[in-house]
């Protein structure tokens, strides 16, 4: 079963329900160069400026490992909604995370920034992996609710 | 305002609008050392990387009082620890309750196409004719190359 590329909104699509149930939201930035320092990647929230994104967890991805020396697993990234931002994650070490298909779940608690519906999450890499060769990628999925900003 | 069911909806990243399955692998007998498992139902092209498990007890069978010691793993082969080692689901008791396990870190590659093996490696002694069902939820993207 491949994630389908047509979710059936009307089919959650209770009408006292609706803003309960059409609120899980994944946002993918992909293809972060592991092996090197400040490689940034971005992605569009795809939401309207009406609405706040509000992250509840990243899980990285070791998407590919290319053709070059294996990989440690020392890489730290943030996350923002910044280039360079720290809103969501500052600098933290992924320890281990080495081979291909492997993830790492970070969750994010406590207070968080607001952070529009229809911005752009930026995924950065703080340290290299110093042994990984060309082509080590790294996947970020963010995943989130949607809720109504405040007036 | 409410959420238009269409307003959030990127035609580039309209797949990643379904963020969260959820398997359930259900009737775990609480009051022996036991295992079930369910078939996750994705693609081997997949990958199923779980987030979180919520077990819920779901009878309270007939006789006895369970006492809450009941320990789980949780796996992609039978009596494996992939997705979580031992743990104590502690005070689970009565019907109904819920004990929920987040699974942060490093985690093993799963494809999707996987099939996930709950496993009481303690049981509770006193639970006689009590089950739970273990509601695994994860999310699925494309497997790297």
């Amino acid at each position: 079963m491949r994630l389908s590329p047509t979710i059936n909104w009307t089919a959650v699509e209770n009408a006292a329900m609706v803003t309960k149930l059409a609120l899980s939201h994944r946002v993918a930035v992909i293809g972060c160069e592991m092996e090197t320092l400040n490689n940034e990647q971005s992605t569009a929230i795809g939401g309207a400026t009406a609405n706040e994104f509000v992250p509840e967890l990243i899980v990285f991805h070791v998407e590919d490992v290319g053709v070059g020396a294996a990989a440690n697993g020392d890489i730290q990234v943030s996350v923002g909604n910044s280039s360079g931002g720290t809103q969501l994650l500052v600098a933290t070490a992924l320890t281990n995370l080495i081979s291909l298909n492997q993830h790492y779940i970070v969750a994010v608690d406590g207070l968080t920034s607001t952070m529009l519906a229809d911005g752009t999450l930026y995924v950065k890499v703080t340290t290299a992996d110093t042994h990984a060769g060309v082509g080590h990628l790294l996947d970020a999925y963010i995943l989130g609710t949607l809720v109504v900003s405040g007036t | 305002m409410r959420l238009s069911p269409t307003e959030n909806m990127n035609p580039a990243q309209i797949a990643e609008l379904d963020a969260e399955e959820r398997v359930k692998v259900s009737t775990l007998a609480m009051d022996s050392v036991n295992e079930v498992s369910q078939a996750i139902g994705g693609d081997a092209a997949d990958e199923f990387v779980p987030l979180y498990a919520i077990v819920h007890l779901e009878d309270d069978g007939a006789a006895g009082g369970a006492t809450g010691d009941m320990q789980i793993t949780i796996g992609i082969t039978s009596g494996g620890t992939q997705v979580i080692g031992a743990t104590v689901t502690t005070n689970l008791i009565t019907l109904n309750q819920r004990f929920k396990i987040a699974f942060p870190g490093l985690t093993s590659t799963m494809p999707a196409n996987s099939t996930l093996y709950v496993k009481a490696t303690v049981r509770d002694t006193s639970a006689v004719g009590y089950t739970c069902d273990v509601y695994v939820h994860g999310t699925i993207f494309p497997s790297g190359t």
